[in-house]
Order: structure tokens, then sequence, then C-alpha cells
């Protein structure tokens, strides 16, 4: 009965009048910049962050979290439309959604794309309602040992499962927590790695590593290339799937939902894993494979919705324990801490309308996402014509006004160019920024974890593995790097990572 | 054997290089002792594994350098224009206030990028300063400084 109460709370919240406003703009504003080719969810969210900042924690929350549906929704249809993902994760929908677009399917296919979207979201809330708080109370447990032990499991995780070696991810992550020391240190109050500036001595702000390392470097890259895309000519007709579309559909949604929905809660574990473990298990089901690559519905269906289920449950261990479980969600702790509140297992007790009001704004943003996106299928087609000479210059403008308005400081936008050269200099060398970010938003939770875990143990190392849950954690981090020596499952996670 | 400057070696030797950057710089901070760590502690263990990364990347990519390749080519003018247009905002924001600081940024920035008409370039700075002074001045109510004077 304590969920009911928790939930009348959280409706209470997300249904007041300002609050719906905001999911409503979120969901639009994510949609509308997640559509425009060439910006996925990460440039989304790091531009439209800045338009966050005077709104209270609940509605700033609440419009991010629309943004980045939205955003993942915006991405499907231009994966449909015109075979580009905004993200590695939609990347497996271009597969088979593509090919129906070019059979004069489109319709049907973004239909079953945002029903398949909103069962595995519709789902994923309900698991975070369910499984978020005694997750959390559990976490409130956690000592020092135990939270030292789950940030280097999600980082390693995280390391582990992006396109590349191991190494390469690790070296990221470790690169982030190197590029999170600068600043004052708590303990001693010294400053380190400030190189006597006065503006870092806060460290590098989150929205400008994200600003640099997400939107500016992709500029760079995309001004690089000249893009070919192809729009398909003429409008999209005849939205409604048929029966036998519906009939096929079903179970690879249900299935999709399942897959993304576990794949989600681990920490890094990426929505693309789970789309691609979707696409390739309808594809072993199916009576005939061979449909597959050539518009096969259910290779829609299926992917789209673990994509959007591993979306929704990724927000279980972020929310609940603090632990960014991919680079989008890292970016929205930062939005958190940017409004004042620690994130931890301590925001759902302390800030109970955030969390309840996020939860049920989730269901409510799901619907509205549907309602919104049927019918203006027509401008997003259009949307999609919009060449890419216009867009950069406004990311431009929005990331430099809304990195400057954080501090009002003018130093902070030349260090997000600095940024902005780090990204493109790992883009050209093929490493994958996911983990820097989580590294670097984990490096001073993790230095202070240790620090105080080992000054408890007297210096001793051992209480790392002493303490049970603590030892679990390490034992999962040793079990998937050992994993990624297997040159099997490492071929398996890059064709996974790699594919489309 | 000869060493292929490919992008893992090249990660390797950035990486490496951070790490010992971290190292000698974290000199000049306390070390401590493990149960009672300095500020420098942390910041050497870092360094210490970073740079085995890099040298274990530089060692793996030297051994068999067929699992990484080349870069391809360098995009060295939108690099150039895109960073110095973001540099010459900070530079005028506080100054020259926002209007002219939004003009330099989209007129910079275009050199990233060599197509389109003069036109569309007059009606872009036109367009983008409308918004960035509508959203963040008028809409968020972000006191901004507008104009130079």
């Amino acid at each position: 009965m304590e969920l009911l109460q928790h939930l009348s709370l959280g409706f209470s919240v997300a249904l007041s009048p300002m609050n719906l406003l905001y999911c409503f703009a979120g969901v639009l504003l994510g949609t509308f910049i997640g559509v425009l080719p060439g910006v996925g969810p990460l440039v989304t969210i790091s531009v439209l962050l800045p338009l966050t900042y005077g709104l209270p924690p609940e509605g700033a929350m609440i419009m991010l979290a629309g943004i980045y549906y939205g955003a993942a929704y915006g991405g499907s249809t231009t994966a449909i439309l015109v075979n580009l993902p905004g993200e590695s994760s939609s990347a497996v929908t271009c597969i088979d959604g593509y090919q129906m677009a070019r059979q004069g399917r489109a319709g049907p296919a973004l239909a079953i794309a945002a029903i398949g979207s909103v069962v595995a979201g519709c789902v994923g809330t309900v698991l975070i309602a369910l499984i978020g708080p005694p997750l959390g109370e559990v976490a409130l447990k956690f000592g020092a040992a135990e939270y030292c032990s789950l940030m280097l499991m999600a980082l390693i995780s995280a390391s582990a499962l992006v396109r590349g070696s191991l190494v390469k991810g690790m070296g990221m992550a470790f690169c982030g927590a190197i590029f999170g020391l600068a600043g004052t240190d708590v303990n001693s109050g010294i400053d380190r790695f400030t190189f006597g500036m006065n503006g870092l001595a806060e460290g590098f702000d989150f929205v400008v590593v994200a600003s640099g390392l997400f939107a500016f470097s992709e500029i760079i890259a995309n001004l690089g290339v000249t893009q070919h895309r192809e729009v398909l000519p003429g409008q999209v007709k005849n939205l409604m799937p048929s029966r036998e579309d519906l009939k096929a559909s079903w179970k690879p949604i249900l299935r999709g939902t399942g897959i993304g929905a576990i794949l989600g809660v681990l920490p890094g574990t990426g929505q693309t894993i789970a789309s691609f473990a979707s696409y390739a298990v309808e594809r072993k089901l199916a009576a005939d494979p061979s449909r597959f690559g050539k518009g096969a519905i259910e290779g829609v269906a299926g992917p789209e919705s673990a994509n959007n289920a591993a979306a929704q449950t990724h927000f279980i261990p972020t929310l609940t324990l603090g632990i960014p479980s991919s680079a989008t969600m890292a970016l929205l702790l930062g939005a958190l801490m940017i409004q004042g509140i620690t994130p931890g297992p301590q925001v759902m007790t302390q800030h109970p309308q955030l969390f309840w009001g996020l939860v049920a704004s989730m269901w409510i943003g799901n619907v509205l996402l549907v309602i919104l996106n049927l019918p203006l299928v027509g401008v997003w087609v259009t949307l999609l014509k919009v060449p890419y000479r216009w867009l950069y210059p406004l990311i431009l403008v929005f990331s430099c006004i809304g990195i400057y308005t954080v501090n009002m400081s003018s130093t902070d936008v030349a260090f997000a160019a600095l940024f902005g050269l780090i990204g493109y200099i790992f883009l050209k060398l093929d490493c994958e920024p996911a983990p820097f970010i989580l590294g670097f938003l984990l490096g001073p939770m993790l230095e202070e974890n240790f620090r105080r875990a080992m000054l408890q143990s007297h210096g001793d190392l051992s209480v790392f593995v002493t303490a049970p849950l603590s030892a679990i954690f390490l034992a999962v981090a040793f079990a998937l790097m050992v994993m990624m020596i297997f040159p099997m499952i490492r071929k398996r996670k890059d064709q996974a990572v790699t594919e489309g | 054997m000869k060493i292929q400057i490919n992008k893992d070696f090249l990660s390797g030797a950035l990486f490496g290089v951070i790490g010992l950057g971290t190292i000698i710089l974290a000199q000049g901070y306390k070390l401590g002792t493990p149960g009672n760590m300095g500020p420098g502690y942390f910041p050497i263990i870092l360094g210490v594994i970073m740079t085995l990364i890099g040298v274990t990347m530089l060692v793996r990519s030297t051994l068999k350098p067929e699992l990484s390749d080349h870069v391809a080519s360098w995009e060295i003018r939108p690099l150039i224009f895109i960073l110095a247009s973001v540099l010459l905002f900070s530079l005028l924001i506080d100054s020259a206030g926002l209007i002219v600081a939004v003009i330099v940024l989209v007129l910079s920035s275009r050199l990233g990028g060599r197509q389109g008409s003069l036109l569309e370039l007059v009606l872009m700075v036109v367009v983008l300063t409308l918004i960035a002074v509508g959203i963040f001045v008028y809409g968020l109510n972000i006191p901004l400084k507008l104009r130079p004077w």
C-alpha cells in the first residue's frame, strides 16, 4: 500500500499544470531536436540542459526525462526514414526499419516503433517503482567499501561494453577520473591540478565537459564529412499498422521489453547491447529468418522495445544508487547536481516528491510521446530535410550561452573549447567518450569513498573483499574482465556494438 | 618489428602521457599513508594505472598492428574555426555582450563549413541572435549583458 501512496504523491506532482507543461515541452523539444539528423540524445540533452537551470528540481528533472525519451524516439524516426542512426542503439532499427520505409511502409514501421516504445516505457516505469525503493533501502546501508566496489564495477562494465578493447575503455574511464581530480581536495582543502587558475578551484563543470566532448567534437567531425542523406520522397501515409503487423509484433515487443529491462539495470550496459540482443533473438525465433534485413516488422518491434525498456530501467541504478548506467544518465545526474541535490539512495527518502513525481511523469510522458508523434510525423519528415549547415550554428549558440550561464563564467566557455579539442582527438582515435564521462562523474566519489574505507580499515586493503556485498561487486567486475579476454565473447560484443 | 602509428598506438601514447603527467604533478601534494591518505595518494594511484594502460596499449599495438587502423584524415579546417569561434565567444561575452558575441560566433563558425549563400548567412545571424536574446534574456530571465555599452 505504501507504493500506492507514493504513486499518488507522484501523480499529484506530475499532474500539476506546470509540471505537465514541462513534461510536454520536454517531450516535444526532445523529439524536435532528436529527429534532426546527426544530433543524438547526448547532444540534445547537453544543448537543452541550460533551459532547465531556472526550474525547480522536480520540473527540471521531469523536463529532462521528457527530453531524454523524446530524443530517443526522435532518433528512431530518423533511423527509419533516413537510415541514419542518431545514436548507436538505433543502428539496429535502421536495418529493417529503413527497408520497410523503402517499401512504402514507413508509416507502420513508425507506428510499431511508437507502440513498442510506449509498452516498454510503461513496463520499465513499473519496474522503477517496484525495484527502486527496496534497492534504495539496501543501498542506504552501503558503507564506503561497498560504494567503492560498486563504482569500480560500474566503470569496468562501462569500459568492457563499449566499442573497442577493454583496456582502451578502461583507459578512457581512468582518464575521466583524472580530469575529475581538478579542483579543491575536500579532505585537505588543497587545490589540485588547477594550474593556479581560479576558474578551476571547483573543478571542471559538468556541463563544460559534456558540451565539449559531445556537442563540439561532433560538430567538427560532422563538418569534415559530406553527408549523403536520402530522405524518402513523398508523404508518409497509412500510419496504422495492419492486423497482421500487430499480430507479428506483439510478441517481439514483449520479448524486447523483457530483454531491455534486464540489461538496462546493469550499470554501464548499453541500450545498444539490448537492442542487438533483441534483434538476434527475433531472427532466431522467426519462422523465416531470411526476411530479416529486408523489412521484417519484428526487426523494428523487438529492438525498439528493448532500446526503450533499457532506457527506462537505466533510471534504476541512476536514481537509487547514484551510479549512472550510461553517458546520458550521467548527464541527468549532472543536472541533478546543478540543482543542488546529491545523487544517491537518500534522494528517494529526502526528496520523495522528486523521485515519485519523476516516475509518474514517465507514464504521462510516454503516452504524450505517442499522442504527439503520430500526428506530427509530417512535421518530423520536413525537419529531416534541414541541412546541417543550419543546425550547427544553432547548437553552438545554445551550448555557448548555456555553458556561460551555469556560473556566468567566460573561462568555462574556453574550457569547453578545450574539451571540444580533446573530444575530437578521442573521436579520431576511436576512444569512446561514454566511459570518460562516467569516470569523470564517479572519480571524485570513488576517491572520497576509497579514502574513507581505507581510513576505517587503518590502511588494510582486505576490507574490500571481507565485506560480502563489496566482494560480490568486485567479483562481477572481475568476471566481466575475464570474459572480455575470451576472443569468442569479445567478437560477439564487437558485432553487437558496431552493427549497422 | 616496425612500429605502426595507428589509432591504438596513438591512444596508448596519449594515455601514457596523461598518466605520467598526473604522477609528476601529484608529486607536489602530500602523499600520506594508506590509512590516512593525503591529497596526493589517489592521483598517484590513478596516474600509475593510467601509465600501465598506456604502456599496455603501446606494446599491444606494436605486436598486433592489425587490430587497429590509421587515422584516415583530420578535419583541420572545421577544427580550427569551430574552436576559434567558441573561444571568441568566451572572449567577447563579458566585454561586448551577448549580441556581438553571438554574431561573431555564428560568422566565424560558418567559416568551418563552406556551403551556403551570403543571404542565408545574414538570415542565420539575424534569426539566431533573435532566438538567443528571446529565449535566454526574455524567456528565461537570465540577466545577460546585451550590448557593449
